[in-house]
């Protein structure tokens, strides 16, 4: 059975509809993605040390390390950068990832507390398990950012009435109150190093280095490669388990895959900017506004448009308060909280 | 009134004590009493019961035993403070709302509170410590404010009312951990006000605050009788000669006084205001002239509690009381929610 034919909008009579609209989508997607670039370029051209274009282009054509210019623009802004479009796309895509499959309004990183559970267990593998591999420290953090959600999920799905908007909330607030307690807890007991830690509570991008980046970029693909393939069976998941297992889906299986390419995708960014509230939950919603309710345009477009969200929020945070720059975060936490509240007036989230 | 009042506890929730009301509340006292006594003599340096008794005793001990007492009452005479006037605060937002998963957290107040008592200690340090309270309440009464507005279509509903604290608090968080992580002379100090403590608290501060934390607290014992007729639900309170709009703003005001008072000293030590309310309906019934004045004597004793087990368990390290607390009282919020059947 070819979910193209089961969920369709405007109905599959409407053969030249479908066309216009699959133009009118590739279209968006583009324009968007242009900008990206454009914003993307002029965070690297733009910053706190004045560089001309020719400089930049010199920088990024003939790298010469011996030119403090040429490392400003090699070493700082280029890994910022790419460090910032793929936190921001990660999250964003996980985010419409989450939502598809709990059929929730308010399921995203933040609200399911995985953020602060990778944050907590990334402290914890730190703290008392240093000698082990970093990858293997990074898999812990997935599992724990997993478990954190499962227990946030489970929590809400308790009581009569099943995992309502607002017991989600509440069961995320609570968890995430408990999670951030025990982290900053943590890092007073071993305040030796509390500089060291704090970048976990911090939520932004400035700093990033190279390693970080290359540590990023496996991880990252991994997730959207996965979100990208489970998109079309998240669109036949939306009619409904019943359904969906009728046209034979293998639900759980996919349930449980589209979790682990999310926790993934979450996991790996805040190992490396901390928690960003309000990304994961705001851009998915703006998304399917945009583009319609095809998952296979909604997932894709999230991760275009986070990932321009947040080079953009980290550009305008570097020049505004230049140089003492304020992380990415209170900005982002700005335009997402206005939307969330947007969100809830609408109606959209009861 | 008196016999509606007791016709309500007759069907309402349903727990009679098997001990009269006065005999809870004089066992409470009691416990609070000896729990001072207790926390004054431990820590990283332990006094005997006999120095401790000198001292409350207005008697003279060893200097250095003295100074460290000296450090400590005020410390402990904070603690009960803060924990009264947080769970007192929670009583009343749970009786203002109906509902019992309210509280100055979960609704927001102490979000706005801590970002404006932030903002006053790290870029005025200089300003006196009696403004402190006063900012703090500004603060917690604009998100207040603010979410009650934007809360507003039509009427409240309690859904919309939570998911827009939800949104407040997360801007409010945000904008503060900002703050402290970018203008940090101490760290350290920093996140000890964050997650709650009442570590460093000097016999100046205590006497520049406690007139506020008396102040309301007497405010919300007077405000407990109308807000016990408010629970009759609005037709029956308006029957009976109640002001309903104003017995709500003028309850909401003082609520916010006493988080914002206990914020601006000590940070938000997570859940009192949840906790305590809910242990005193369970321990005394749902009567709020009679809840919220035990809500107040459980939060001091929680509070006095986690301060006394921090600073114990880790010795020398100090573990900041907030830190407890919301290890308790997180998985009891979960719990509870679990039950909720909304």
């Amino acid at each position: 059975m070819d979910p193209d034919h089961v969920v369709q909008p405007h109905g599959t009579a409407a053969v030249s509809g479908k066309w216009k609209r699959l133009g009118m989508n590739g279209l968006l997607l583009t324009l968007t993605l242009l900008a990206f670039l454009v914003i993307a370029l002029s965070s690297v051209r733009f910053g706190v040390a004045d560089l001309t274009s020719d400089m930049v282009m010199e920088a990024i054509m003939e790298y010469d390390p011996n030119i403090q210019q040429h490392q400003i623009v090699h070493d700082l802004r280029i890994p910022r950068v790419l460090a910032a479009a793929m936190v921001g796309a990660a999250m964003a895509m996980s985010g419409a990832v989450l939502q598809a499959i709990t059929e929730n309004p308010l399921a995203s990183p933040e609200i399911l507390g995985i953020n602060w559970g990778v944050a907590l267990t990334i402290l914890l593998t730190v703290l008392y398990l240093p000698e082990i591999p970093y990858q293997l420290g990074q898999i812990l953090a997935f599992v724990g950012g997993g478990l954190t959600m499962a227990l946030v999920w489970g929590i809400s799905s308790l009581g009569a009435k099943g995992p309502t908007a607002l017991k989600l909330a509440l069961a995320g607030v609570a968890i995430s109150a408990l999670m951030s307690t025990m982290i900053e807890g943590l890092i007073l007991v071993h305040s030796q190093n509390a500089y060291a830690l704090s970048y976990l509570l911090k939520g932004s991008v400035a700093g990033v280095e190279w390693r970080e980046v290359d540590f990023l970029t496996p991880w990252f693909l991994v997730g959207v490669a996965a979100s990208l393939l489970l998109s079309g069976k998240l669109n036949v998941l939306r009619l409904g388990d019943e359904l969906a297992r009728g046209l034979g889906l293998r639900v759980r299986w996919i349930r449980f895959t589209s979790m682990v390419a999310a926790v993934i995708l979450v996991g790996s960014s805040v190992a490396v900017s901390g928690p960003i509230a309000f990304l994961g939950l705001v851009v998915p919603h703006i998304a399917r506004k945009m583009i319609g309710v095809d998952e296979r345009w909604v997932i894709p477009y999230s991760g275009v448009l986070g990932a321009l969200l947040l080079v953009l929020a980290d550009l305008v945070t570097r020049l505004i308060y230049d140089p003492e720059e304020v992380s990415v975060s209170i900005l982002m936490a700005l335009i997402g909280a206005t939307y969330f509240i947007y969100l809830i007036r609408s109606r959209r989230i009861q | 009134m008196k016999l509606i009042l007791r016709a309500k506890e007759r069907i309402g929730i349903g727990f009679t004590s098997a001990f009269p009301w006065w005999g809870i509340v004089i066992g409470l006292l009691l416990l609070l009493a000896m729990l001072i006594l207790l926390s004054t003599g431990v820590g990283a340096i332990p006094l005997s019961a006999k120095e401790i008794m000198t001292v409350w005793l207005g008697g003279e001990i060893e200097p250095s035993q003295q100074a460290i007492m000296e450090m400590r009452i005020p410390r402990v005479l904070i603690a009960v403070l803060v924990g009264s006037a947080l769970a007192m605060s929670g009583g009343i937002f749970q009786a203002i709302t109906r509902n019992n998963l309210a509280s100055p957290d979960i609704i927001g107040v102490s979000s706005g509170a801590a970002l404006t008592a932030v903002i006053l200690i790290l870029l005025f340090p200089a300003a006196p410590p009696g403004v402190l309270p006063i900012f703090a309440f500004v603060g917690g009464a604009i998100a207040a404010f603010a979410i009650y507005m934007l809360a507003w279509q039509e009427g409240i509903e309690p859904t919309r009312l939570v998911l827009m604290g939800i949104a407040i608090s997360a801007l409010c968080l945000s904008a503060r951990e900002a703050v402290i992580l970018k203008a940090p002379d101490d760290l350290e100090s920093a996140l000890y006000w964050l997650i709650g403590s009442v570590w460093g608290q000097g016999t100046e501060k205590l006497l520049s605050i406690w007139p506020w934390f008396l102040g309301f607290i007497v405010l919300g014992l007077v405000i407990s009788r109308p807000l016990a007729v408010l629970q009759l639900g609005d037709p029956v309170a308006l029957g009976l000669g109640n002001q309903v709009e104003r017995t709500r703003l003028f309850a909401s005001v003082i609520g916010v006084g006493l988080a914002g008072s206990a914020i601006a000293v000590a940070g938000n030590i997570g859940f009192i205001g949840l906790i305590a309310p809910h242990m005193s309906r369970y321990l005394v019934g749902p009567d709020v002239r009679l809840m919220l004045p035990v809500s107040a004597l459980i939060g001091a004793i929680i509070t006095l509690l986690a301060d006394t087990v921090g600073r114990i368990v880790l010795i020398p390290a100090e573990l900041p009381a907030g830190l407890l607390t919301s290890l308790i009282g997180a998985p009891y919020f979960l719990w509870l929610l679990s039950r909720e059947r909304r």
